[in-house]
C-alpha cells in the first residue's frame, strides 16, 4: 500500500498522478488534459510552468521510479499512436505536442517509446508547427535522441553531424553528435557504439578545425562521451581512437590524458616528453600512436624524472590553446624548478627544448613577439 | 452570495464554496486563499470581468479558470494588464500615465529564477542564430532537474558574465521574435520590487542563499535547488508600471491583494514568505511587460547569482496572517474589506 503523499506541492501532484498510474483501467485522456495544463486541482502551483516539468518532477525518486516511468510512457504511447500530429482534440494542440515530446525525451523508456516516436517522425507532419516560437521538429528530435534502444538512426545523426540536411528533422552538427552519443546497444549491455562515436568525433574534429576555441570544444565532447559511458572510456581509449581515425594534431590538446603507465617501466607519453627523456637515457621506443605524436617508451633509471616532467607537461598541455603555448609554459615551469634529485643534464635538456620552442614561436608569431618585446 | 472582485456582479458561489470548504491542510488553505483573493481583489476593473467570466464558463473549477485567463489574456501579446481600456485604474507610472508621479530613475529589482527558464533556453539553443547558442546545449539536453541545475551551475560558476551576456542577448532576440503577430505566448508579466526596499531586507552580498531572495519577493520556486540572479534597472526602462491583480498572477496562491485604502502609487504589496521572525514592513510590488534585460542590469544589481540552499518557507496560514496583521496596522478599513484572510 502506498503512503499518503505529504501536504506539499509535490505531494499534491503525486496524490493526483500516482493513483492514476497505478490504475490499469486508467482513462488515458487524462494525460492529454494534463499536457494541456489543466486537471491539476490543488497541484496547480506555478502558472508559468510547462506541464511536462510538473509531471516529471513529481515522479517518486525511489525504487518505484522505473515502474512509474514505464506506466507514464505507456500512456504517452497511447497518445502518440492516436497520431496527435495529424489531429488532436485540444485547445492548443501545439502545446500538447511540445509537452508530449519533452515528456518522452525525459522518460527513460526507450524500448517503449522509440517506435511510436519514429512513426511520428516518418510521417513528417510537423513542418510549420511551433510552440513558444520553437519549431516542434526540434522537440521531436529531442525525444528521438533520448529514446534509442538501438543504433537504427545512426545514418540520420551522422548526416546531421556532417551538416547534411535530414528530411523532417532540422538540426546542427552537435545535435548529430548528441544523437550518436545517446544510441544504445540493443542487447542492453551498456556498451558504447564505438565505431559511430569515433566517426562522429572525427567528423566534428574536421569541422571544428577552423574554430578559435576548437580545443576547448573538442575537450568538452570527449568528456561528454566519457560521462555517458562510464568505465568504457578509460585513459587509452581516446588515444586509440585518435590513432585509428588520424585525428588532427591539435586534438592532442583535448585528450584528457596523454601520460599513463602501461607496465613496469613502460609509459605512454606525449611526443615532447619523449624528446626530453631520450637525451637523458637510452630510452626504448616500444610503440608509436597518432602519427608519431604519442609514444610508448620503456625507461630504466629515469622513471621518476619522466613521471615528474610528464605530470608538469600534462598540466599545461590539456586544453591549451596551441601546442606551442603548452610547451612554452610547460618547459618554462620545469626550467624554473630546481629539484635536488633532478638528474644531471636534465636542466640543460629542458632549456634546450625551451629555446627551441621559442624559436618555433618566433617563426609562427613573429609580429606578436616583436611587439611584446 | 459571495462577492467576486469585491462586487456582486458575477455569481461564482458554487465554485467559491468548493474552495472555501476545503480542509485546513496546506493544500486546502491555499485553495481558500485563492477564493479569498478572488472575492476581494477590488483592483480588477468591471471591464475585465467578461473575459474572466468566459474562462469560468469554460472551466468551472476556478483555479483552472484563472489558469486559462492567464494563458489567454495575460501571457499573450496585448495583455489585459496593459490595456488602458481595461486596466487604467492600475497604471502606476510610465508612458501611458498622464503625469509621472514616480521618479523615472527609481531603481526596480527583479529576481530571475534561471532554473524555470527551460523554454527560453530551448528557444535560444534551437532558434537563435548567434554562435553563442552553443553555451545552452547542455542546459537544453539536461535529463532531469539535477542535471539542469548542474549544467546551469557549470555556466554560472565558470564564467557568469559571458554566460549571462549570451543569455540576455538571446532573450532579447526571443522577445523580438515573439512580438511578431501570430506568435504564440510570450512570457508573462515581469514582477518587480523597489530595489531599495529589497535591500533593506536582504543583503545579497552576505546572504547568498537565493531562498531568502525568493521569500522576500513572495515566490516559492517549483524546482529545488534553483539558480537565481538579480537584475536592477530604472523605472523608465520598464515601460508602463502596473499594480498587479490576482488574475495577473495566474491565480498564484501566494499572492495577496492590496487593500482599497492603499494608494495606487504603492502598487501591490508583497506577501513575505518568511514568518520567523514575522515581516515588520510592507513592500511594494509591480508588474510590467518583459523588457530587454542586459548585462549592465545584472551588474547594477551586484552582480549576484546564487542557488537556493534550502526550501523556501511554507505555511500559507501563518504567512497570510502575518501579512494581514501588517495590513491592519498600516491601512484603514482592512477588516471591512476582507473580514477573513484564510
Amino acid at each position: 500500500m502506498r503512503m499518503t503523499p505529504p501536504d506539499t506541492p509535490s505531494g499534491w501532484t503525486q496524490a493526483l498522478l500516482l493513483p492514476w498510474l497505478d490504475d490499469p483501467q486508467r482513462d488515458e485522456r487524462q494525460l492529454l488534459r494534463w499536457l494541456e495544463g489543466y486537471g491539476y486541482g490543488d497541484a496547480l502551483v506555478d502558472p508559468n510552468e510547462e506541464p511536462y516539468v510538473r509531471l516529471l518532477r513529481e515522479l517518486p525518486p525511489g525504487a518505484d521510479l522505473p515502474k512509474y516511468e514505464r506506466e507514464l510512457a505507456r500512456s504517452a504511447v497511447g497518445l502518440l499512436d492516436s497520431k496527435p500530429d495529424l489531429q488532436l482534440d485540444a485547445e492548443d494542440p501545439d502545446k500538447v505536442l511540445y509537452n508530449l515530446f519533452r515528456l518522452c525525451g525525459h522518460l527513460r523508456c526507450a524500448t517503449i517509446l522509440a517506435e511510436p516516436l519514429r512513426a511520428l517522425f516518418r510521417r513528417n507532419s510537423l513542418e510549420g508547427r511551433r510552440y513558444l516560437d520553437i519549431d516542434l521538429r526540434h522537440q521531436i528530435r529531442f525525444a528521438l535522441i533520448h529514446n534509442q534502444p538501438d543504433s537504427s538512426l545512426e545514418t540520420v545523426w551522422m548526416d546531421m553531424a556532417a551538416g547534411r540536411p535530414v528530411r523532417g528533422l532540422p538540426g546542427v552538427r552537435l545535435d548529430g553528435f548528441e544523437g550518436i552519443k545517446c544510441m544504445q546497444d540493443p542487447k542492453g549491455t551498456g556498451a558504447p557504439p564505438w565505431k559511430a562515436i569515433a566517426m562522429v568525433l572525427t567528423e566534428l574534429a574536421g569541422y571544428l578545425s577552423k574554430s578559435v576555441d576548437k580545443v576547448e570544444q573538442f575537450a568538452h565532447l570527449l568528456l561528454e562521451i566519457r560521462e555517458r559511458f562510464p568505465i568504457h572510456f578509460d585513459p587509452p581509449a581516446f588515444i586509440v581512437m585518435s590513432d585509428e581515425q588520424h585525428w588532427p594534431e591539435w586534438t592532442d590538446l583535448a585528450i584528457p590524458e596523454l601520460f599513463l603507465q602501461t607496465g613496469p617501466g613502460r609509459y605512454i607519453v606525449w611526443e615532447p616528453i619523449y624528446e626530453f627523456v631520450k637525451d637523458l637515457e637510452n630510452v626504448q621506443k616500444l610503440n608509436s600512436f597518432c602519427d608519431g605524436r604519442v609514444i610508448e617508451v620503456r625507461v630504466r633509471a629515469i622513471a621518476k624524472t619522466l613521471k615528474r616532467a610528464a605530470r608538469v607537461v600534462e598540466e599545461f598541455r590539456y586544453r591549451a590553446e596551441s601546442r606551442e603555448t603548452a610547451l612554452m609554459t610547460a618547459w618554462s615551469a620545469l626550467a624554473a624548478n630546481q629539484w635536488d634529485d633532478w638528474p644531471k643534464g636534465a636542466s640543460e635538456v629542458v632549456w634546450r627544448l625551451l629555446l627551441r620552442i621559442r624559436e618555433d614561436l618566433v617563426l609562427v608569431f613573429p609580429f606578436e613577439l616583436a611587439s611584446a618585446a | 452570495m459571495y462577492p467576486v472582485f469585491q462586487r456582486y456582479t458575477l455569481n461564482l458561489d458554487a465554485a467559491l464554496d468548493e474552495l472555501l470548504r476545503q480542509p485546513a491542510t496546506e493544500a486546502g488553505l491555499r485553495n481558500r486563499a485563492v477564493a479569498r483573493n478572488l472575492m476581494h481583489d477590488h483592483r480588477v476593473s468591471p471591464a475585465r470581468e467578461p473575459a474572466f467570466q468566459e474562462c469560468a464558463a469554460l472551466h468551472p473549477a476556478l483555479r483552472e479558470a484563472l489558469q486559462r485567463y492567464y494563458d489567454t489574456r495575460v501571457r499573450t501579446s496585448g495583455p489585459d494588464f496593459l490595456n488602458d481600456a481595461l486596466n487604467l485604474n492600475n497604471f502606476v507610472a510610465g508612458a501611458r500615465v498622464a503625469v509621472d508621479k514616480m521618479d523615472p530613475n527609481t531603481p526596480l529589482l527583479r529576481v530571475i529564477n534561471l532554473s524555470r527558464e527551460r523554454a527560453a533556453f530551448q528557444w535560444a539553443y534551437y532558434e537563435w542564430s548567434d554562435r553563442r547558442k552553443d553555451r545552452f546545449r547542455r542546459i537544453v539536453n539536461a535529463g532531469g532537474a539535477a542535471e539542469l541545475h548542474g549544467a546551469l551551475g557549470e555556466q554560472l560558476v565558470g564564467n557568469a558574465e559571458a554566460f549571462l551576456d549570451a543569455w540576455f542577448a538571446a532573450s532579447s532576440a526571443r522577445r523580438e521574435r515573439l512580438r511578431v503577430p501570430g506568435a504564440n505566448k510570450p512570457d508573462g508579466p515581469v514582477w518587480a520590487v523597489l530595489a531599495k526596499e529589497f535591500r533593506r531586507e536582504v543583503n545579497p552580498r552576505d546572504d547568498d542563499d537565493a531562498a531568502r531572495w525568493f521569500e522576500a519577493v513572495g515566490v516559492a520556486p517549483g524546482d529545488w535547488p534553483a539558480w537565481a540572479i538579480l537584475v536592477e534597472y530604472p523605472l523608465s526602462e520598464a515601460g508602463t508600471l502596473v499594480r498587479p491583480t490576482f488574475p495577473d498572477s495566474g491565480g498564484y496562491p501566494l499572492h495577496f491583494p492590496s487593500p482599497p485604502s492603499a494608494p495606487l502609487s504603492v502598487g501591490g504589496l508583497v506577501m513575505h514568505l518568511q514568518t520567523d521572525p514575522p515581516p515588520a514592513v510592507l513592500r511594494s510590488e509591480f508588474i510590467h511587460e518583459t523588457i530587454d534585460f542586459q548585462l549592465q542590469h545584472w551588474i547594477a544589481a551586484g552582480p549576484h547569482y546564487a542557488e537556493t540552499k534550502r526550501l523556501v518557507a511554507a505555511g500559507i496560514q501563518r504567512q497570510r496572517l502575518a501579512h494581514y496583521k501588517l495590513l491592519l496596522r498600516n491601512y484603514n478599513g482592512v477588516s471591512q474589506w476582507m473580514p477573513q484572510c484564510v
